[in-house]
């Protein structure tokens, strides 16, 4: 393809989707290939053979529902969006949680991720520690750059939960970070 | 303004794309604040790196799956020069006698062409059976056939 697709927002690109450009879809999906399976991954801690599965399943809808896409958020939110609910309903069927409250509260902080001082830079290691309603909305917003109303949009709270969410995760961080002995 | 509240309010202008110019001289000057600003950002943008790291990762897998070390890239030539000395014998066999031709090998094409037993060897180099050149048993060509022949204003 020679046009300028090639640098297109991922919104103009979706919309060409839309119209049944698949070109424009396989852009996007170059873009963003291996994005939600490591979302699912930092943010669930799946298995990340699941997580790819996932993907996979969250690319097929995001294409079979590309009319649904109405370009009001970024493209990538709305296939993580995608990626969040497939996974969550595996969750619930798998543990049979009812909700993702009971799924933060399974996949609880490490027993101990800062017994060396090496620690300090696996920050994975740090981020993962974190409760699963805090890690997520981190994960969203520093790995994929989702603005807070994104955020709080695809955990279906209000901004202002998402900002206090964001906050008490990195005020853990740092406590984390401190707590390594110097 | 407490600590906490400047950390919230700090945490805030990362998330709305505020300037953090102002909390500077605060951050600078405070150990538990600038621990915070550490997480918020180095942390942070090295966590990013790390996940970003991963996610190339799985969009350009290796192409070999099982790395090989270099102990047994090392071992490769010795293991093919063992391979070669037993698959070599100590005493270089004679060489296969060339078989005399027969008169199989100048039999016409397609006419009167059989096998003998010997010229199934497969190691054994043999005159090929049919004919050198495949138009010895095609009619020549005539002189003058307008058929064959090219038109004479022909130019290439």
């Amino acid at each position: 393809m020679s046009d300028a697709t090639g640098d297109a927002a991922d919104e103009l690109l979706a919309a060409r989707a839309k119209e049944g450009c698949r070109d424009s879809f396989a852009r996007l999906y170059e873009r963003y290939r291996g994005s939600p399976a490591r979302y699912l991954y930092e943010s669930f801690r799946t298995d990340f053979d699941a997580a790819l599965d996932i993907e996979a399943e969250a690319w097929r809808k995001a294409y079979e529902n590309l009319a649904s896409y109405r370009g009001e958020r970024p493209f990538r939110a709305w296939l993580l969006a995608i990626a969040r609910n497939l996974a969550l309903n595996r969750i619930r069927h798998d543990r049979r949680a009812p909700a993702p409250e009971i799924l933060a509260a399974a996949t609880g902080p490490a027993a101990d991720p800062l017994e060396r001082r090496e620690a300090i830079d696996q920050c994975i290691r740090l981020v993962r520690a974190l409760p699963a309603e805090l890690r997520e909305p981190f994960v969203l917003r520093t790995v994929f750059d989702l603005e807070l109303r994104s955020v709080a949009e695809l955990l279906g709270v209000r901004e202002s939960t998402a900002r206090g969410r964001l906050f008490r995760a990195r005020k853990l961080l740092t406590e984390a970070v401190r707590a390594v002995p110097r | 303004m407490t600590c906490d509240e400047l950390q919230a309010e700090f945490s805030r202008a990362l998330d709305e794309g505020g300037s953090l110019a102002p909390y500077e001289r605060h951050v600078a000057a405070c150990s538990e604040c600038s621990d915070f600003a550490d997480a918020a950002l180095e942390l942070a943008s090295r966590y990013r790196a790390q996940v970003l790291r991963g996610i190339d990762r799985l969009r350009c897998p290796s192409p070999t799956l099982v790395p090989r070390g270099p102990g047994v890239r090392r071992l490769l030539p010795l293991a093919a020069a063992i391979l070669v000395l037993v698959s070599v014998p100590l005493r270089p066999a004679p060489p296969p006698e060339r078989p005399v031709p027969t008169a199989a090998a100048h039999v016409p094409l397609f006419d009167g062409m059989h096998l003998v037993p010997e010229d199934l060897g497969l190691a054994v180099a043999v005159d090929p059976p049919l004919p050198r050149r495949l138009d010895h048993d095609l009619p020549p060509l005539l002189e003058g056939d307008p058929s064959v022949l090219l038109p004479p204003d022909l130019r290439f």
